[in-house]
């Protein structure tokens, strides 16, 4: 029973994602040498929307530890093999922490507050020093992914040893680094995206900002894990586990982070906007005017109002073919969503790079997490609930 | 066919297991009006002995439009026609709308939630002080360790001797006529 998928529909999903990624990779090399600030700039949009899925994953692993249902156990491994991709996008890191150094940063592509020359003449920004200076931004980055890499590999190992050994212990192992992974999770999650992200523009603040990322990272995780059940439920040994009810389940979740993520951004927009105060406007101001203001709709039709009542329906949820278009159409968004966040920061204008950076990074990141997918057993049969929610079809 | 003077035909059953498979059988079988009595929910048992839509779905929808535009449209009243006030400096016209959402989902989440609870309890035809199936002997035990299957005379399928034959046959503890 203790079987890995074989699917050629995956095969081939992964050779084409792993050609789309060779290409942009080629093509993200000829943008640096074209222009660089854009290189940098596109290359920040298409790592944030990539870490989502890895990032994601491991907080909906962990809460799966912690709240248990069949749901995750559908689609557990799926998560633990996106987490394991984490030293990759450590990897991927570096570009960008480069730029807070040397030449790159007096050229400002990306973090202004890391060109002395831009701090000197900036009392703010002095005063800001003491949290961002470039090598505290090393260490903090340093610290976010030593935590996540650490928890990815801990909660896999255990899991990969139930498999095994058939171990109850690692079961309460897994649990118990859960729970203070979440707490982690969050806490790494909302610094993480003050020094990735808020900083871009570092007289704005927010303190929502890392929980409307967070729900943005769990929307295109659900996301995933649909087009993944789409392409895999009905082959063996998922087949004779995955119910319509689990599909309903993740459905349901999916429905719920849609209107999370409206709420969290929307609750962002109402305070400041009614706060009406010079240091916070200016972040709106921007991504409201000079054509943003046409994403800003599209992101409320789209991102919101379309998924929300194309997913009020009950019938749709339980049929993973049609859950996987929503699916689908909701991953664009989620990059819509991102570039309306970082983009507008820059002053460069739109390239082509910003559609070669998240397609070609996102081909190497699907290729390498479908290539572990394929390696480890498909579905946990040795966790002590699996019986019982295969037996008793449990939620 | 005959028109039966009883309510439906009750069966007794020991296990979860049992009235599961005999409501998914009853259902195969064609039978629509019946209901299932148990200790505690078993989802597959109510997919199998009930209608599969209903209705409160589209009271909550309905609801929620209501209690949203009603919300809405209430401070748009007040704050741009009737008394129109500038709040700290949010206009009080239709660009002050961010300001008016808050109310505007509460207000559709609360009249959602009314119309789910009370169209639950109009649909289920609640309050209801008399009941034909509390006239079987020992039936106070669907709230202690019985499982109780009810088919009931209305269902166009119901035919006193045929519908007992068949529930004989999905072995129960005994079978009994329900009086109206």
């Amino acid at each position: 029973m203790n079987q890995t998928i074989k699917s050629p529909q995956l095969n081939l999903v992964q050779l084409v994602a792993l050609g789309v990624g060779v290409v942009g990779l080629v093509l993200a090399a000829a943008g640096a040498a074209i222009n660089q600030e854009q290189f940098y700039q596109s290359y920040l949009f298409g790592y944030m929307f990539v870490l989502a899925f890895a990032l994601g994953s491991l907080a909906f692993m962990m809460i799966h530890h912690l709240s248990g249902g069949a749901w995750g156990l559908a689609i557990r491994r799926m998560l633990e093999s996106a987490t394991l991709t984490m030293p990759f996008m450590a990897l991927l890191f570096i570009p960008i922490g480069l730029t807070v150094f040397g030449d790159l940063a007096t050229q400002h592509y990306l973090y202004e507050w890391a060109d002395p020359a831009v701090v000197a003449q900036d009392p703010i920004l002095q005063a800001k020093q003491v949290y961002l200076n470039p090598n505290f931004f090393i260490i903090r980055a340093i610290i976010y992914f030593t935590i996540w890499i650490s928890w990815s590999l801990l909660i896999c190992k255990w899991s990969s040893d139930q498999d095994r050994t058939g171990d109850l212990g690692a079961a309460r192992w897994m649990r118990r680094f859960s729970g203070p992974g979440l707490v982690l999770y969050v806490l790494t999650m909302t610094f993480a995206v003050t020094d990735w992200i808020m900083s871009l523009s570092p007289t704005w603040f927010s303190s929502i900002f890392g929980v409307i990322f967070m729900v943005g990272q769990g929307l295109s995780t659900l996301a995933l894990m649909v087009i993944l059940l789409a392409l895999l439920a009905h082959r063996e040994p998922l087949a004779s586990f995955v119910q319509t009810k689990h599909i309903h389940d993740i459905g349901k979740l999916l429905f719920g982070f849609v209107i999370l993520w409206a709420y969290v951004s929307f609750a962002q927009y109402v305070i400041q906007w009614s706060g009406d105060l010079a240091e916070e406007t200016p972040w709106y101001l921007v991504r409201s005017s000079g054509g943003w203001q046409v994403i800003v709709w599209a992101l409320m039709l789209f991102h919101f109002f379309v998924p929300f009542f194309i997913l009020l329906s009950r019938r749709l949820k339980r049929n993973v073919q049609s859950l996987m278009i929503v699916a689908l159409f909701l991953i664009v968004m989620r990059l819509v969503d991102l570039f309306w966040i970082i983009v507008p920061e820059f002053e460069t204008g739109f390239s082509w790079l910003y559609l070669v950076m998240p397609l070609g990074m996102g081909g190497l990141w699907l290729a390498l997490f479908l290539g572990i997918l394929k390696r480890r057993p498909i579905l946990p049969v040795n966790d002590p609930n699996f019986e019982e929610a295969f037996l008793h079809h449990g939620h | 066919m005959t028109r039966p003077a009883i309510y439906g035909l009750m069966a007794e059953f020991d296990s979860a297991e049992a009235i599961t498979k005999a409501a998914h059988r009853a259902h195969e079988e064609g039978y629509h009006d019946m209901d299932a009595y148990t200790p505690f929910p078993i989802e597959e048992v109510i997919e199998a002995v009930s209608p599969r839509n209903t209705g409160v779905p589209f009271f909550v929808l309905i609801g929620g439009v209501l209690g949203a535009s009603g919300g809405f449209f209430m401070q748009m009243y007040a704050m741009t026609i009737d008394y129109p006030l500038n709040i700290g400096g949010r206009p009080p016209n239709i660009t002050g709308w961010p300001s008016f959402i808050p109310i505007t989902f509460e207000s559709g989440i609360l009249l959602a939630a009314f119309a789910a609870v009370i169209s639950l309890i109009a649909l289920n035809g609640l309050p209801m002080p008399y009941h034909p199936v509390f006239n079987v002997p020992g039936f106070e035990r669907a709230s202690q360790d019985r499982f109780f299957l009810c088919i009931e005379a209305t269902d166009t399928k119901f035919d006193r001797r045929r519908t007992r034959e068949f529930l004989q046959s999905l072995q129960p503890r005994q079978i009994t006529e329900v009086e109206p």
